[in-house]
């Protein structure tokens, strides 16, 4: 046997063991390369149901940035092909007040992980978690009167209020101990 | 999206295939979502999205009748014979779709692009119509 074909064996029997060494010299790559990538929306053992509350969800409060971010990316995601500038159309309006799922944004950015009955797709594995964060502020920044206002003249203002950190002092509906959205353990990449 | 030429926002047109051109045009404030059923009598039955079912003269689209449903006509009207020997019309009320989201969809109409633009071009309509779901039916002169 050659010692190329011994090595790229090597390689095989690594994967079919479900190694992990990626970098161990026999040139196999079994890693995912995406960053900050929740790879599922699905974690065995935990309860996933309903959300609590998330300390990641703080820095995304009073955060003209990310708000900013959040609009790039909604156009860009072409969250606009369902929801429109807000109005909605296949699915609900983000600009009105009525959130059938919460409006803190570790609420929303859960409705963003794992999907939603009806057409909202789970963006799990598929967008960076910080980028799902930005999304979630600009989706609460859309009913804001300040982004409404700022809508309505000739062209729609590019710089959407950031979220207010009153607006999430309604604790809402408790869950049950040990929810989390916390999906920390099966994100691939750096934070 | 914004209403065409002239500010209506329907037409229903009557075609002369062999012409290849209009016979009639009756213009129409809506969109006519509505399907049409022409009838061996010479009448041609429409409905308005604004809740108007209408009977017009199939030769010159003359309006001979018309009766306020409860909603407004997305459907398709159909006519048949019923176990009595009559013809009768049946059509289902009940405004929507694209262009009637703005008064059944869950929409928000603050936003003229929502409901792919309709929301703006149909901005008036909740002042005509409610979202609605009745099933009439009409029995013709016997």
């Amino acid at each position: 046997m050659c010692s190329r074909c011994r090595i790229e064996l090597l390689g095989w029997l690594c994967l079919l063991a479900g190694c992990h060494h990626a970098s161990d010299g026999v040139g196999v790559t079994t890693e995912r390369t995406d960053t900050g990538v929740i790879a599922s929306a699905l974690v065995p053992g935990l309860i996933h149901g309903a959300s609590s509350s998330d300390p990641r969800a703080a820095q995304y409060y009073d955060n003209a940035q990310a708000v900013a971010e959040g609009k790039r990316l909604f156009n860009q995601y072409n969250c606009v092909g369902c929801h429109s500038n807000g109005g909605g159309g296949m699915g609900p309006a983000l600009m009105d007040d009525q959130w059938i799922y919460g409006d803190r944004l570790e609420q929303i950015h859960q409705t963003l992980v794992e999907g939603r009955p009806n057409g909202m797709p789970s963006w799990a594995g598929k967008v960076p978690d910080s980028q799902l964060w930005a999304l979630a502020a600009y989706v609460r920044s859309m009913s804001l009167p300040q982004t409404i206002a700022a809508n309505t003249g000739a062209t729609p203002s590019q710089t959407p209020a950031p979220v207010p950190r009153a607006v999430a002092q309604d604790p809402g509906w408790s869950p049950p101990p040990g929810t989390t959205n916390d999906y920390t353990d099966v994100t691939k990449g750096p934070q | 999206m914004k209403p065409g030429p002239g500010g209506h926002r329907g037409e229903l047109t009557a075609w002369d295939p062999v012409n290849r051109r209009p016979v009639w045009v009756v213009k129409e404030n809506f969109p006519v979502w509505s399907g049409t059923v022409a009838t061996g009598g010479g009448l041609v039955f429409y409905g308005s999205m604004d809740g108007w079912f209408k009977a017009v003269d199939a030769g010159t689209g003359k309006e001979l009748w018309k009766y306020k449903v409860d909603s407004g006509v997305i459907g398709q009207p159909v006519s048949y014979r019923g176990p009595d020997g009559h013809q009768y019309l049946a059509v289902l009320s009940g405004v929507g779709g694209w262009s009637g989201a703005v008064v059944s969809g869950p929409v928000d109409p603050r936003d003229g692009s929502a409901a792919l633009g309709f929301v703006n071009v149909m901005s008036d309509l909740p002042k005509y119509t409610t979202a609605g779901g009745t099933l009439y039916v009409f029995s013709l002169p016997h």
